[in-house]
């Protein structure tokens, strides 16, 4: 989506017009799905936890203001403190030990057996960083979203974004070496 | 190093398949749109309504009714009030309070006037009895001259024109 296009859509959005909240929802539902999922580990938590952001989102976007602050990022804020609440007020579907409820379902993970293999032992691996290095992992590396927006995500400046990515490194090669 | 980070980075990236069902898109989707408007935005866009639909026109000609027709009611029953709205009332009421003045003053005059009469009338009484001693003194004088020891004829055409 073009910036300004999407700038557009963000305005008629604001406006209260529901078709153009649909187009947002459209472009950037499947990343926060997939930033919820890697971070709660079952389906049906991460579908609650997704819909509540897009909620969250639409009912204050009037709040949004662009000003170099990427639309995304501010999504990815709301579905942060939506993780957080989900660790606060609900109980977690699974254990840190319990890999069978953790493995995605096939329609999840598409294509193969090595993608169920690499969500086990990855996936497991990033649940167990502490929660700052498993948001830069996945924004970062999973999502590919720049420094800039995972800092406005984040709330932390590039260069602590940069740090962190480094240690978040570090400590999950650490993981996935003790696991080999 | 730089090799094994690579590796992770490849790895981790392959998550990025993850998606969401279908079916769930599609129910949560047509659930946050039906509610229609953003639930934190029905103020605003009925304030936008009222703008654009042009009904603020009609607010503002009421309000404009009520100002003006405020100043016109209060000219009536408050006197005043709003006189200094009327040029001519205005110089009216400066001339009146001029002549109100000049009566005033004119008043005052008399009154000190009257007070400096009574003043002068009693300072002219005051010397009266000087004057009575005067009197006594002219009585005084009167009956020496009444008596002369040997007239002469002047003393005694004097008696007779008296």
């Amino acid at each position: 989506m073009i910036e300004q296009e999407e700038f557009s859509i963000i305005e008629r959005a604001r406006n209260g017009e529901p078709e153009a909240f649909g187009l947002l929802y459209d472009r950037y539902q499947p990343q926060i799905y997939r930033f919820v999922y890697i971070k709660v580990g079952t389906r049906e938590d991460a579908e609650d936890a997704t819909h509540q952001t897009f909620l969250n989102a639409w009912k204050h976007i009037g709040n949004y203001r662009s000003m170099g602050f990427p639309f995304s990022s501010w999504l990815y804020q709301i579905a942060r403190n939506e993780v957080i609440d989900y660790y606060r007020t609900r109980k977690p579907n699974i254990s840190v030990g319990d890999e069978e409820e953790a493995i995605p379902d096939v329609h999840d993970l598409a294509h193969t057996t090595d993608d169920r293999i690499v969500w086990e032992q990855v996936g497991h691996a990033i649940r167990t960083l502490k929660p700052e290095y498993q948001d830069v992992v996945v924004m970062r590396f999973v999502e590919e979203l720049s420094v800039h927006e995972t800092a406005e995500a984040m709330g932390r400046s590039e260069g602590a974004i940069k740090l962190l990515q480094h240690r978040a490194i570090k400590a999950l090669k650490k993981i996935l070496d003790g696991k080999r | 190093m730089e090799k094994d980070n690579q590796i992770i980075f490849k790895i981790v990236k392959r998550l990025s398949t993850i998606k969401p069902r279908e079916e769930y898109t599609t129910l949560s989707r047509s659930r946050l749109l039906a509610q229609g408007v953003a639930p934190g935005m029905s103020f605003a866009l009925f304030a936008k309504y009222i703008f654009r639909t042009g009904a603020n026109m009609a607010v503002v000609a009421v309000a404009l009714l009520i100002v003006f027709g405020g100043f016109s009611l209060a000219r009536q029953f408050t006197p005043l009030g709003f006189s200094s709205l009327d040029p001519v009332g205005l110089e009216a009421e400066a001339e009146a309070i001029d002549i109100q003045v000049k009566l005033t003053d004119l008043n005052y005059k008399e009154e000190i006037q009257q007070k400096t009469n009574e003043s002068t009338q009693a300072i002219t009484e005051a010397p009266k009895s000087i004057s009575f001693r005067e009197e006594k003194k002219q009585t005084t004088t009167s009956s020496e001259v009444n008596i002369p020891q040997e007239p002469s004829i002047d003393d005694v055409l004097e008696i007779l024109s008296k």
